[in-house]
């Protein structure tokens, strides 16, 4: 019984390895006879891949000499510790007085960076930072009333200055807040252009209409929804409001 | 002899087709050589313009070449950069390679700050000798063009409802925002080409995408160098820096630049 499988094993085993053999020479063959028509194809337009080989090989050389070539660094310096020692003084001297300079143009007091791209916000007072979150920033639709009306609801980039500081403000709606409706635009102090509680308990203006200002809509936190202003919830208003004072820098990105 | 004398049997024997092979064959070859010895038209252009500071060249003191002079006199010229930069009102760029960081500043002031993953220097800045670095890089560059793959305004057209029905049906719908692969080429002063990558490209169209970024660049190159090469001019080298930055601070950077702004940039 062992034999018998142990042969049919073994006759399977040389019919396997016929067959590979068999398998390999004609992949072999194939790849000789290949070789060989190439070959011969190489024989026949030699001059052709040598002009093409040359063509190419060459400027490479090129190439790479000239990159030998501009890498040598002349570096020739004369001098001694005493010099050295007193050069390196200088520059250090001079580096400390930019950087003091540098240093300068950062507020010390509480300023506000906002990231429209990512709408979030940093509350740094100096060089810490307060509060880091989510905001709204404008959506940049372009909202068109026809051929003679259009409005851009983005947020201006740039360097502003907190302008003015309000609690509880009213919204006055501007002239869009209708036309988006697909309301008549009402006159200039008419009833229903005023709306209470809209904008959160505080406002810091920015000047040209633009506000930090509360929302009706957190879930829209963190996402380019509104007309242009800057929307933050509750809680960080509240904090930015007491924070930042008239004049307080506001950057926008 | 009789080698060359084959050669020539073999010329005699070429039909017009093989001349028209060479000739095309030799307009090709003078074209990569020039494309090749480019380089060293750059290399003299920055070194005219660091002679044309006498000022400057005679203020530079050999010291300055000293192994430990080398990087204070290189952190001097960048602050200076970076002082001449804050008198600007607009957002700008401060790209520090030495130290692996984009930061984004209005007046002085960093407002963003961005690690680079990756950067790849040209070979040509690589071996800038100090004089050179110095002279480009103590100053903050104009950015002269952009090329993205992400626009700088995602701006959505809306037409105004005709009625509050019309607009109850159109509710508004936060954008929030196209969010496309990030590719941007930023070519500055001297011809200098910035090109920023989004740090990860995991999908297929991120591929796809970069793919065609880069095409178009080497597309744009190429048609560069073959209207320099046929109206007889100098083949222009440019030298490139490739830096990868996460996507969002990349769309963000990207997106505050305004289209004309300067870049300190610290080798």
């Amino acid at each position: 019984m062992n034999t018998n499988f142990l042969d049919s094993i073994k006759e399977r085993y040389s019919l396997y390895r016929q067959k590979i053999n068999k398998c390999a020479s004609k992949t072999t063959g194939f790849c000789f006879e290949i070789y060989k028509q190439s070959l011969s194809y190489f024989q026949k337009y030699k001059f052709v891949f040598t002009g093409i080989a040359f063509i190419i090989v060459v400027p490479v050389i090129v190439r790479l000499i000239i990159w030998m070539a501009l890498s040598i660094n002349h570096a020739p310096f004369q001098s001694n510790d005493a010099e050295l020692l007193k050069a390196r003084d200088n520059i250090k001297r001079e580096i400390g007085l930019v950087d003091k300079k540098l240093n300068s143009k950062r507020p010390r007091s509480y300023f506000i960076v906002i990231n429209s791209a990512s709408n979030e916000f940093v509350l740094y007072k100096g060089n810490e930072i307060i509060k880091k979150d989510k905001c709204s920033t404008g959506s940049y639709v372009l909202l068109k009333n026809g051929d003679d009306q259009q409005w851009m609801f983005n947020t201006p980039k740039g360097e502003f200055r907190i302008q003015g500081k309000t609690t509880s403000p009213v919204w006055k709606k501007p002239d869009w807040a209708f036309v988006e409706e697909g309301l008549p635009v009402p006159t200039a102090n008419h009833y229903s252009r005023f709306e209470y509680g809209v904008l959160g308990d505080y406002a810091l203006s920015l000047g040209h209409g633009y506000l930090i200002h509360g929302t009706l809509y957190q879930r829209f936190l963190g996402l380019p929804v509104t007309h242009g202003c800057i929307r933050l919830n509750d809680e960080n208003l509240e904090l930015v409001y007491r924070s930042l004072q008239v004049g307080s820098k506001v950057y926008i990105y | 002899m009789q080698q060359i004398n084959s050669y020539l049997k073999i010329f005699y024997r070429m039909k017009w087709t093989g001349f028209v092979g060479i000739f095309f064959g030799l307009v090709f070859f003078i074209w990569l050589i020039a494309i090749a010895v480019a380089p060293v038209h750059k290399a003299k252009e920055i070194q005219n313009l660091v002679n044309a500071d006498s000022v400057f060249t005679e203020k530079f003191d050999s010291i300055f070449y000293h192994p430990d002079i080398v990087n204070l006199i290189k952190g001097k010229a960048y602050k200076e950069a970076l002082l001449n930069l804050s008198k600007n009102d607009s957002i700008q760029l401060v790209i520090n390679l030495s130290d692996s960081i984009i930061n984004l500043s209005i007046k002085g002031v960093v407002i963003h700050q961005t690690n680079i993953t990756e950067f790849k220097k040209d070979r040509l800045l690589r071996d800038l000798p100090l004089i050179h670095e110095i002279k480009l890089f103590s100053q903050p560059l104009p950015v002269l063009s952009y090329y993205s793959t992400i626009v700088k305004e995602p701006i959505v057209v809306r037409h105004a409802p005709k009625n509050p029905e019309e607009a109850a049906l159109n509710a508004y719908q936060p954008d929030t925002l196209i969010q496309n692969p990030a590719f941007v080429a930023c070519t500055i002063e001297h011809n200098f080409n910035i090109i920023f990558e989004q740090e990860e490209n995991e999908g297929f169209y991120d591929n796809w995408k970069k793919f065609g970024f880069y095409l178009h660049l080497g597309f744009k190159k190429t048609i560069k160098s073959l209207e320099n090469y046929f109206g007889l001019k100098k083949q222009e080298y440019q030298p490139v820096i490739s830096i990868k930055i996460p996507v969002d601070d990349l769309r963000a950077i990207y997106r505050a630049l305004p289209a004309k702004t300067f870049i300190v940039l610290k080798l």
